[in-house]
């Protein structure tokens, strides 16, 4: 039988790698990659981007704006900070949170390599600009001129902040809140009480917080719920446009009238698997090519990122692409089983599209229910959704790259290949029945390998 | 008697429907059998249910000594009644898959197929794509390839169908040569005038049961012979030269023309009577009846046993 499943399988291999449609299909993500990025271009800002990124500080006293980009540097600082502190928390230099450093620390830790390089990406510029007789009118001026290099302007009153945005304005709030923090850091100074409020602020302590949460993540990686939800997504979406091939499958295999000539020659279990290994195979030589060009692609510019930017998986990049591998396998294998038990019952296209939206709906509800339970760990439901064979994958999966141990890993992949096997000889059964005995479905007691009671 | 195929009480059914009731079958080894039987008497679903392809409801069944037909996969061919081949295959690939999924080496199967397209005129097609032939063409492909294991048994579900009366001439050929090589073939046909020449035995069905199983001869045995006979002068009393107990349908034609039973005594009394008589004996000879006329008689009886069946 294993010699009859590779016999078939490398047919359906070499028919679809030779066919004319196998390069598109293999080409198409490519193409619409490059087709989004085409249309971004086309039907994108006309302005270089940098000009919405520019606020024109128009002030007649002269002193605001100094203020102003001294604010918006450390807010960048800030934030920059905060985000690798997500992930480094638990070092001595990310102890304290970003909301409590003083401007003096902020200016220390800008001249850090790792956090300046963050706060450089897509910074605001604020340039001031000299203020004409009616500012208001001057700012108007400058935003609707054809190719206008500034996304908004800032009219900076004796008691008041005027902010005027464009069609393409940075985020109006954001400017509007460092506008109001440069303006209290003006009136502090002034009053000569910057120093003061400074040292206040140094001295709030920070704010300690336990989670009682048996199965919350540990402290330091809440970067990996997000990976864990990516990884999951990103499994699902493969296996969605992947293993829907298969429901139409072995209506070709009937169209071509070949089946017959198959299951006299062979056990229509290994037709089946051969099937499912021939396009495991094929789908997997386009997972590889995508993941080249994209992977290559998204590594590249990862590397022009800031190190610690990007979360990494507790137990490291390269466990986790083995085991989204293996997990693409089995949920592979399963879905693919189904979708293919499915198929064989129908005569036509036309059937096959029918069927489609109901399994879409189901896969639909699985990913539902898997990042539910990926977003509440532990429990009860987190268990059944990481043992359930149709959204076992997924979930375990994110378990990987939430950092669950190896064991649990190779436990679920014996479980889900072993039911994979399963559906294989269920759906067998069911297309002896169902399909070449052209009569009626058979009933449980057929399927389960009973002979039929007496007519 | 070593026999390829045995099989007893075969039933199946499907739904309300009994598309085999009970088909006993036994084809010797080394023979040529036809499995003869009207549109919808249960040819396919038998042959199907011989080679595993269906599971039997009732019966048994052993095909070259084995009762899991599928176990002796690598030594059958078979050719179903719908015609079947992936379109976008060459010639020498479709025929060498089908040697493959029958368990030989794929190198030796496209050795194989390239002989026998060789053979049978197909060779300058041997890398052209099956759905640039014609449908015969394709069905001589799909023939090839029952053909490419060497099989010791050859199971043909309507084989001539299709094809042209030189195909089919050239596929008679090759059904009489596997026979020669050693191998037992078993086809399945409507047309009586192949299943006359080339039988060694027949099955008939109808109504999903067996209901003649023997020679060509014998089958033809069913029917008495028939006497023609053509005068000069017109017999007002052949009844009267008949031996006692005869009847004659006499069919009048030109030149005086009668048809009846052949007399339980012979042709001899008769004659001597007719040339004592003088009338003139242009034409007399004895017509034996054809397979043809057999199956219908056959099948006519099993249609008038159903007919009784269902009014009782």
């Amino acid at each position: 039988m294993i010699r009859a499943t590779f016999v078939i399988a490398r047919r359906d291999i070499i028919a679809t790698i030779l066919s004319r449609g196998f390069l598109v299909w293999l080409a198409m993500p490519v193409i619409g990659l490059a087709f989004a990025v085409f249309a971004s271009i086309v039907g994108g800002p006309r302005a270089p981007a940098t000009a919405s990124q520019t606020v024109a500080v128009i002030d007649p006293a002269g002193d605001f704006a100094p203020w102003m980009q001294a604010v918006a540097a450390r807010e960048r600082t800030r934030n920059a900070y905060e985000r690798l502190r997500t992930s480094n928390k638990d070092t001595g230099a990310f102890a304290r949170p970003a909301a409590l450093l003083t401007d003096a620390e902020l200016d220390a830790l800008a001249k850090r390599e790792d956090i300046g390089a963050i706060a450089a990406l897509g910074a605001q510029s604020f340039t001031a600009v000299s203020a004409e007789a009616d500012p208001k009118a001057q700012a108007h001026r400058l935003l609707l001129a054809r190719n206008s290099r500034f996304g908004a302007a800032l009219v900076v009153m004796p008691d008041a902040l005027l902010l005027f945005t464009g069609d393409k304005a940075p985020a109006a709030e954001r400017i509007r809140t460092l506008a109001g923090l440069a303006w209290t850091k003006r009136a502090l100074a002034a009053e000569g009480l910057a120093a003061r409020v400074e040292a206040v602020r140094a001295a709030q302590p920070d704010v300690s917080v336990t989670v009682l949460d048996e199965g919350a993540a540990p402290a330091g990686r809440k970067g990996a719920p997000i990976l864990a939800t990516g990884a999951a997504t990103v499994l699902f979406a493969l296996i969605s446009l992947l293993a829907g091939a298969l429901l139409s499958n072995m209506v070709e295999e009937k169209s071509n009238k070949i089946i017959e000539v198959l299951v006299a020659a062979v056990p229509v279990p290994a037709i089946y698997a051969g099937k499912l290994i021939a396009m495991l195979a094929v789908s997997l030589i386009g997972v590889a090519v995508w993941g080249l060009l994209f992977g290559g692609g998204f590594m590249l510019a990862a590397a022009q990122l800031p190190a610690g930017l990007l979360p990494t998986p507790p137990r490291g990049w390269l466990e986790l692409l083995a085991l989204g591998l293996a997990y693409f396998t089995c949920a592979y294998l399963i879905y693919g089983a189904i979708y293919l038990g499915v198929g064989s019952l129908c005569s036509t296209i036309r059937e096959v599209q029918t069927l489609s939206m109901p399994v879409t709906i189901l896969q639909m509800v699985i990913l539902i229910s898997t990042l539910g339970a990926l977003a509440n760990p532990g429990g009860f439901w987190y268990e059944i959704v990481s043992w359930f064979p149709l959204s076992a994958a997924y979930m375990m999966l994110g378990r990987a790259a939430a950092g669950t141990e190896l064991g649990v890993h190779l436990a679920s992949i014996a479980w889900q290949l072993a039911f994979a096997a399963l559906v294989i000889a269920f759906a067998a059964r069911l297309f002896r029945y169902g399909v070449l005995r052209s009569g009626p479905p058979p009933s449980l007691r057929q399927l389960a390998g009973l002979k039929p009671k007496a007519v | 008697m070593n026999y390829a195929i045995e099989a007893e009480a075969l039933s199946k059914r499907f739904g309300e429907k009994q598309a085999v009731a009970g088909v006993d079958l036994s084809v010797p080894k080394g023979a040529i059998y036809g499995f003869l039987g009207q549109n919808g008497a249960g040819k396919t679903t038998t042959l199907r249910m011989l080679l595993g392809i269906l599971e039997p409801d009732g019966g048994t069944r052993r095909l070259l000594g084995s009762d899991r037909p599928l176990s002796v996969a690598a030594r059958v061919g078979y050719l179903p009644e719908e015609r079947g081949l992936y379109p976008a295959m060459t010639a020498r690939e479709a025929i060498a898959y089908v040697g493959a999924l029958r368990g030989m080496k794929l190198g030796e199967a496209r050795v194989r197929a390239d002989e026998l397209l060789a053979a049978h005129g197909l060779g300058h097609e041997a890398n052209a794509r099956i759905r640039t032939f014609s449908k015969g063409m394709a069905q001589k492909v799909q023939l090839l390839a029952t053909f490419v294991n060497r099989p010791d048994l050859i199971v043909l579900d309507e084989p001539f169908s299709g094809l042209d009366p030189v195909n089919q001439q050239d596929l008679e050929n090759m059904i009489r040569a596997e026979r020669a090589r050693g191998a037992t073939i078993l086809f399945s046909t409507h047309v009586m005038a192949h299943a006359e020449r080339m039988c060694d035995g027949l099955v008939i069905i109808a109504h999903g049961r067996t209901r003649f199983s023997g020679s060509v001869d014998e089958a033809r045995a069913h029917l008495p012979s028939r006497v023609v006979l053509v005068t000069e002068h017109p017999l007002s009393e052949l009844q009267a030269m008949l031996p006692p107990g005869s009847t004659v349908d006499i069919a009048p034609g030109p030149g005086n023309r009668y048809r009846f039973p052949l007399p339980p005594g012979g042709i001899e009394p008769l004659l001597a009577c007719l040339l004592e008589t003088g009338s003139g004996i242009r034409d007399m000879h004895i017509e034996r009846p054809t397979l043809h006329d057999a199956f219908v008689a056959i099948v006519g009886e099993a249609d008038a046993r159903v007919e009784t069946r269902e009014a009782a």
